[in-house]
This record gives structure tokens, sequence and C-alpha cells, in this order.
């Protein structure tokens, strides 16, 4: 660790500072997530990249999950990182940088969708098709071909079940499933109570057994 | 117990990812080894987190480009708006698509219709100017009006020519 610091509360400003101590070094990798957050907000040259090299797969690859369109998931986390440094100087600390950075993203994500249904509904676009000759499948452990492609398929379709849930929901699932979030981190970046949250999972889940067939 | 009971629906899925509390844990262990039901759920729960945990994997762009995008739209943001974006062009440009089209659609003028017949006729009249080119014909026909009075000429008292 090369920066000592402290977050403090600025009262009612409601805003948050880093305090700096003594600065041993700047190396890359040498802060965490909230003191790189710092930085950015002391608009500390390299910071901000450093943290969007950081965050820049995991945040792509969420924006992905929540709207599976590549363009829309580039454009949206890039989004995320700008507000991330409009308002680094206001993250408090009171949470992980990664559930308030989640939080920025998903919202951004949510909203984008509900901005896009009607127009999904008007042209019967499915993003699902679209997107399928972009999409990587992580290696089956079964050698079996026959087995293997029997996964994909039934991965494919539960998947595309997961696209077709509530917005909350789906955020739920690809928290917990793909970014291993739990349900209190979870609860904090959809900014609702956990027993909300295990009602979103148990719903989707009933939703999706069934798209799993017998 | 069998199938009876609160039945912990909602715990099992942080029941699987071995997210509860150790009291909550043992309460949701107990019911589900005397529930049927919740076997079957909690099995339901298992095969699906299990699908779900091989995700589609989007491809990523390049990391390079995106960094540089992502610079150029800070750089932009850090301008502030265009001119064209900014608060007083707007209003103006607002304000003048309002005074055109309130010019275009502005009422017109409508040409009223004569006040009496007399306006009228002399209109219609005038309409058929072309008329004078026969004004002796027209005298003659002026005379026949006159017919009437002009066979009386005998009847007529004197004092009254």
């Amino acid at each position: 660790m090369g920066e000592a610091g402290l977050w403090v509360a600025a009262g009612d400003s409601g805003v948050g500072w880093w305090a700096l101590g003594t600065v041993v070094s700047h190396e890359r990798g040498d802060f965490s997530d909230e003191a790189l957050c710092a930085r950015v907000a002391a608009r500390e040259e390299g910071a901000f990249d450093e943290l969007v090299e950081r965050y820049q797969a995991r945040a792509y690859r969420l924006a992905w999950s929540l709207l599976r369109d590549a363009e829309d998931a580039k454009d949206l986390s890039q989004e995320a990182f700008l507000r991330v440094y409009q308002s680094a100087g206001r993250f408090r600390g009171d949470a992980r940088f990664s559930t308030w950075f989640y939080r920025i993203l998903v919202n951004l994500c949510l909203d984008h969708r509900r901005r896009r249904r009607w127009w999904q509904r008007t042209v019967a676009h499915d993003p699902d098709e679209e997107q399928a000759a972009l999409v990587e499948r992580q290696p089956a452990r079964d050698p079996d071909p026959g087995q293997r492609a029997s996964e994909e398929q039934t991965m494919t379709r539960l998947w595309a079940a997961v696209h077709r849930l509530s917005p909350q929901q789906r955020a739920a699932v690809v928290l917990s499933v793909q970014e291993q979030l739990s349900t209190a981190e979870i609860a904090a970046v959809l900014r609702c109570s956990e027993p909300t949250v295990r009602v979103h999972l148990h719903r989707a889940v009933q939703a999706l057994r069934r798209k799993l067939g017998p | 117990m069998s199938d009876s009971g609160h039945h912990p629906a909602t715990a099992l899925v942080p029941y699987v990812k071995d997210e509860l509390a150790p009291a909550e844990r043992a309460r949701v262990a107990a019911h589900v080894e005397s529930c049927e039901r919740c076997q079957v759920a909690l099995a339901d729960v298992r095969a699906v987190l299990g699908a779900l945990a091989s995700s589609p994997v989007p491809i990523e762009p390049h990391w390079g480009r995106y960094r540089a995008e992502l610079r150029a739209r800070l750089a932009e943001q850090a301008r502030g708006p265009r001119w064209w974006q900014r608060p007083l062009p707007i209003a103006l440009s607002a304000g003048l698509a309002v005074a055109l089209l309130l010019f275009t659609f502005r009422p017109m003028p409508v040409e009223k219709p004569a006040a009496n017949l007399t306006q009228i006729e002399e209109t219609a009249l005038g309409a058929r100017l072309d008329m004078l080119k026969h004004y002796d014909v027209v005298s003659r026909l002026d005379m026949l009006d006159a017919l009437d009075e002009i066979r009386q000429l005998d009847v007529v008292p004197v004092r009254d020519r």
C-alpha cells in the first residue's frame, strides 16, 4: 500500500474526501478501489485510467448481460465510467466501490431498457437471435460433443429466458450468478431490502425452472 | 413434518449459495429434510443455478479502442456543451421556429361580401363591361324600356309633360 488515508464524511455537504497521508509511491495496483476512486476525485493523473482498466471487462460483461447488445453495452459501460469521474467526490466510502459502481451501471442499463422497450415491441426485434453469432460459449465440462451441444442449447434457452424476466429479477439473477454478489450486495446495488432480493431470485428460479423442462 | 409449516421458499437460493447465517441455515436444513415439497424446490434451485453457472460470454471489444473512445467522451464532456447546445442558442432557435410557424399560418385577409344588393349588381355588371362595345344596341334597349310611356303620350296631361 503506497498511500495511507482515511475517508472522512463531510457532514451536511454530502461530500466525502480522502485525507491524504504520506505518499510513498504511486505504483499501479497499490491502491484499493476505494482509494483509487478518491484519487479520481482529486483528479490525479492516471487514476481514472487505472480504475477503468480494473473494471472495464466486468462493466462491459454486466451491461451486455442486462442488454444483450454489444454497442449498447459499450456505450452504457463507458457512460458509467463517465458518471464515476463526475461524481467520484461524492463517493462516501460507506459501501464498497464495486457496489457503488454496479449501482450506477445497473441503473443506466435498466433505464435504457425501459426507454427501448416500446421500440422493441413495435418492431419485434429479438436481440438474442441477433447476438447469437457474437457470443462465445464457455467450454463445456463434458467432452462428449452430443452432450455438449445439448448443454449449450439448454444454456442458450435459459439465458434467453433470463432476458425475458422483469428488469429487477434479471438484474438480481445476473448479479447473483454471474457477478457472484451476495444477497446483501445485490440489495445494496438495487437499493432494496434483502427479503425483496430473495423474492426476486425465488420468482426468477421458478420461471426459469419451467424452461429447463422435466 | 411433511409438506406442512412455513416453507422457506425464498431462503433456498441463499441456502444453496451458502449465504445464510448459521441459525437460519440450520432451520432451513431441518425443514427441507422433513418437507418433500421443499426438497423438490431445492432440487429445482440447484438445477437452475447449475445451468446458469455457464453463461454466455460476449466477445470483448478492443480495450485500447474502448479506452480511447472513453477518453474522447471525457474530453468532450470537459469542454462542456457545444455552442448550439447552450440554453441561449436553443431558446433563440426555438423562438425563430415559432415565429416562422406563426408567419406561415397567419390568418389571411378575407374579402368581405358586399354590404347591399346594389354593390353586388354593380360588381356583376362590372364583369360584363364588354357590353359597352355594343352601346348603340344597349341604348336602343333603353328606348324599349320607355316604350310604354311613349305609347301613352297622347293621354298624359299637358301640364305633366
